[in-house]
């Protein structure tokens, strides 16, 4: 049941009326996790069990953490925690990522193993609310937050369906405080989150859908196309996933708010970035923040001398990479992230202040080539998150990571080297493509001129309403006939 | 919409906007709904167009050949005719699988009751991820659609495209999405010539009157005359070829396949199941999962007692040339295909004046468990 599908706006009808045609705060909360269970259901009614059990863990965990004082037994109930949620990560995202690697390491050898991989199949969102939960006993560990007593509210904290299966990754801290008010029904809420609702609808089906189309054959088989070509399914990507993620990140926290509940912002124009660390404060801003606050500041974080800096830049970009998914491409991705990161710290360190002291001309020159810089960092990693190894007709297992580790050379070489194919595919209408792609520039110039506090666009009430049945015709005529899973569901 | 403005000034706001936007896709509904005949002119795959064609003819074909596009490019009525020395009439249609062969079956057969049917069947009629699509709910009634939630469960899909039926037209309920989408490049022929050929091309096939027999084949209109083979050698990779289907012995699509067979048995219509094979490229790729779904085909007719015939390659020895393209045979296999099938029928006793006990003797096809 996918945000931009009809059954889930049946669903939601369904749970928006019943949620607020009850008064008691408990049952309200009670309707909500049964809502949510069943909606994770009805992907897998089995692997709900693993949400269930992630919940009851961290829970006890929680509620042990308060009672005890003896250090050694709180660390041993955090590392309880911790390797629970871990270990259950570990077995259905990475298990077979470690087998197949350890294989295709013994075949570069020369040795032929016969180790067959589990094929379990990977539960939908499972990296989200592991995420979550931890974050939580985490958190009660530190004393940042005290330990819930309800268990329908904890339970609803970990599974609330708006973001459960791909975020945004909610903290403790901000949801649990918003489960002890009584809400009432907030007609402004309801058309603000309606709006917001539309605008994620619109990144997922009027653009994110459409620019798949063009983007998914040039990066299954890119030596079939010319390198004007390569440049633009490569920006078409970019807009691709934004459209995907930061759509789906729009409708779950217009479904939150409209349901009474406030979810931070998952994105802030991240393509308008100067430069890669400001990337990363626009970018999957929860995820980061999450990395920031439970692995890159207890490593020591930036206060402990350069070089310490620089490695743990590393390791958390090379770890956010492993969490998108088991597979070589994304460490890759990774990589090129810290990479990039140590080089941008790097030249702060040694532009600092000079900057400062230049004049307009050159601050603007700085900022206009910062951001066509990170612009073509980010997009040429893209190609090696893009680039997946695939499962080939017919096969059960997923083609060697080599394989797809060529493809995206083959492609960023080819970015850069003009590239010859036997023939043009003619067949490709592109225009379209370029004007889905100025359609996202205004929209993410629209989204940073709101966030920075400037007033939106305010028109008279029939020209909205217009506007409105404009907006909700383009998406019902330019939908496509068949709903794509949003790309960060399989993380 | 601050709060310092008066409720009330807001409420009207949200009153009015509200009311502009029912209003607006109220209107854009009526004009579609005057054009809808209009609009439908682009849709190929429309499956009443066989059944009227069928339900008009005043006298009525004894054999009745069934199944998807396969069958429809593979099934020769003329050919059927010529062995059999009766009227045969082809209803495949693209699209169609085990469930949309019983809802036609059940609204063609209301009136009369043909002597035989042949069904073709590939692997792909029993694909794991099978449910009614949205081609199938163009058949439902009521009944059909209660009937396939209770079996499959909730389907979105199915309820969606039942509902956009229902609602008729409507345009905001995506009916007429594309023939709107073609009935604009149409008129936009000065702006995107391209395309606005290709749309009038559709309208015209669109157009195209079916057959007495039922039976449509490019070659025979001197169309797509570019055989697999050659595409091949001209093209090579470049040459679309369809994905494996998943396979599972527990599908649905098993499911609702024994279901049309029973159908079949109930209504005391004789039928036989024929398998139409792809072509040997897609043979090549699919033989992982293809052999599996062809006996679980093969078993499904034993356990409901009829006839299945599986594809004779000593007989009918075929080549990437004799396609049309990967799926669908050119017009000289399909005539080789229909006197095999139409001799093995009578050899079978399967027609009306032959003798029920030749069909236990029948040399050389699948036995049926329980005759």
């Amino acid at each position: 049941m996918i945000f931009s599908s009809w059954s889930f706006g049946f669903f939601f009808v369904a749970v928006f009326t019943i949620y607020w045609s009850l008064r008691a705060r408990q049952a309200r909360h009670i309707c909500l996790l049964a809502a949510s269970y069943l909606f994770y259901m009805s992907w897998n009614p089995w692997l709900v069990s693993l949400i269930i059990g992630s919940t009851v863990l961290d829970y006890f965990v929680g509620r042990t953490l308060e009672k005890v004082t003896n250090p050694r037994g709180r660390k041993g109930l955090l590392a309880l925690s911790i390797v629970g949620n871990l270990g259950v990560l570990a077995i259905f995202k990475y298990a077979d990522f470690f087998v197949l690697s350890f294989r295709e390491m013994l075949t570069a050898f020369g040795i032929q193993a016969n180790l067959s991989t589990l094929s379990i199949i990977l539960p939908v969102g499972i990296s989200f609310y592991t995420f979550q939960t931890m974050s939580y006993t985490i958190d009660v560990y530190r004393g940042k937050i005290a330990p819930t007593r309800s268990f329908i509210d904890f339970a609803l904290f970990v599974a609330f369906f708006p973001q459960l299966v791909a975020g945004p990754i909610v903290k403790a801290r901000d949801f649990l405080p918003q489960l002890q008010t009584v809400k009432r029904f907030d007609w402004q809420r309801l058309e603000s989150g309606t709006v917001l609702f539309l605008l994620g609808l619109t990144k997922k089906v009027l653009i994110a859908d459409q620019l798949a189309t063009f983007v998914d054959p040039v990066f299954a088989r890119p030596n079939w196309f010319v390198t004007h070509d390569l440049w633009l399914a490569m920006f078409c990507y970019g807009a691709q996933i934004f459209c995907d993620f930061s759509g789906y990140s729009d409708m779950a926290i217009a479904a939150a708010r409209v349901l009474g509940f406030d979810l931070r912002p998952n994105f802030a124009s991240p393509y308008l970035a100067t430069s890669l660390t400001d990337f990363w404060h626009r970018w999957h801003i929860s995820l980061s923040t999450w990395l920031r606050d439970y692995l890159y500041i207890p490593l020591g974080g930036s206060r402990f001398g350069q070089w310490i800096t620089y490695r743990n830049l590393m390791i958390v970009m090379l770890l956010g990479g492993l969490w998108h998914g088991a597979s070589w491409t994304f460490i890759i991705w990774g990589a090129i992230h810290g990479a990039a990161l140590i080089v941008s710290k790097l030249t702060a360190a040694r532009d600092d202040g000079s900057t400062n002291r230049s004049s307009s001309i050159v601050r603007w020159t700085s900022r206009v080539s910062g951001w066509g810089l990170t612009l073509l960092v980010v997009h040429i990693a893209w190609v090696f998150f893009r680039c997946q190894p695939v499962i080939p007709d017919g096969a059960i297992e997923p083609e060697p990571t080599i394989a797809a580790l060529e493809r995206a050379t083959y492609f960023v070489t080819h970015l850069f080297v003009a590239a010859e194919v036997e023939r043009p595919v003619w067949m490709m209408n592109k225009r379209p493509m370029v004007m889905l792609l100025l359609l996202l520039a205004c929209i993410h110039l629209y989204e940073e001129w709101v966030r920075k506090g400037r007033p939106g666009i305010r028109l008279p009430a029939p020209v909205a309403g217009l506007a409105y049945a404009v907006w909700i015709l383009a998406l019902v005529f330019f939908s496509p006939e068949n709903t794509n899973p949003f790309i960060y569901f399989q993380f | 919409m601050k709060g310092s403005r008066p409720l009330n000034t807001n409420a009207r706001r949200r009153i009015i906007i509200v009311s502009t936007v029912l209003c607006c896709l109220a209107a854009v509904d009526l004009v579609v709904r005057q054009y809808d005949q209009e609009l439908t002119a682009f849709y190929m795959n429309r499956y009443e167009r066989k059944q009227e064609v069928l339900g008009r003819l005043p006298d009525k074909p004894e054999i009745i050949l069934m199944g998807s596009s396969r069958a429809k490019y593979a099934f020769v009525p003329e050919e059927f005719q010529k062995v059999t020395g009766l009227r045969a009439f082809n209803l495949g249609v693209p699209a169609a699988k085990t469930i949309e062969w019983q809802l036609m079956a059940e609204r063609c057969f209301r009136e009369f009751r043909p002597s035989l049917v042949v069904l073709g069947i590939n692997a792909s009629a029993v694909r794991a991820d099978y449910l009614p699509l949205p081609a199938a709910v163009d058949l439902f009634e009521h009944k059909d659609f209660v009937r396939y939630c209770l079996q499959d469960g909730w389907s979105g899909d199915t309820a969606k495209h039942y509902l956009a039926r229902e609602l008729g037209s409507a345009w905001a309920f995506y009916h007429r999405r594309y023939g709107l989408k073609m009935s604009l490049l149409e008129h936009l022929g000065f702006l995107v010539p391209k395309y606005a050929q290709k749309a009038i091309e559709r309208r015209a096939m669109v157009a195209e009157r079916c057959p007495v027999d039922g039976f449509e084949h490019p070659w025979l209109k001197g169309r797509q005359l570019r055989n697999l083979g050659i595409q091949l050698e001209e093209d090579g990779e470049w040459v679309w070829a369809p994905a494996t289907p998943p396979y599972s012995p527990d599908a649905t699509a098993s499911y609702y396949f024994e279901q049309l067979l029973e159908w079949f048995k109930r209504r005391r219509i004789r039928v036989i199941v024929t398998y139409l094979p792809n072509s040997p490229r897609t043979e090549e790729r699919w033989r992982a999962v293809e052999p599996q779904m062809a006996t679980m085909i093969e078993s499904s007719c034993r356990k409901c007692g009829v006839y299945f015939l599986p594809y004779s390659y000593e007989d009918l020895p075929r080549t990437n040339y004799d396609y049309l393209g990967d799926l669908h045979v050119g017009l000289p296999l399909a005539r080789r295909i229909s006197r095999r099938i139409a001799h093995q029928v009578i050899a079978l006793g399967l027609l009306p004046s032959e003798d029920e006990s030749k069909l236990a003797r029948a040399p050389g096809v699948g036995a049926p468990s329980s005759p």
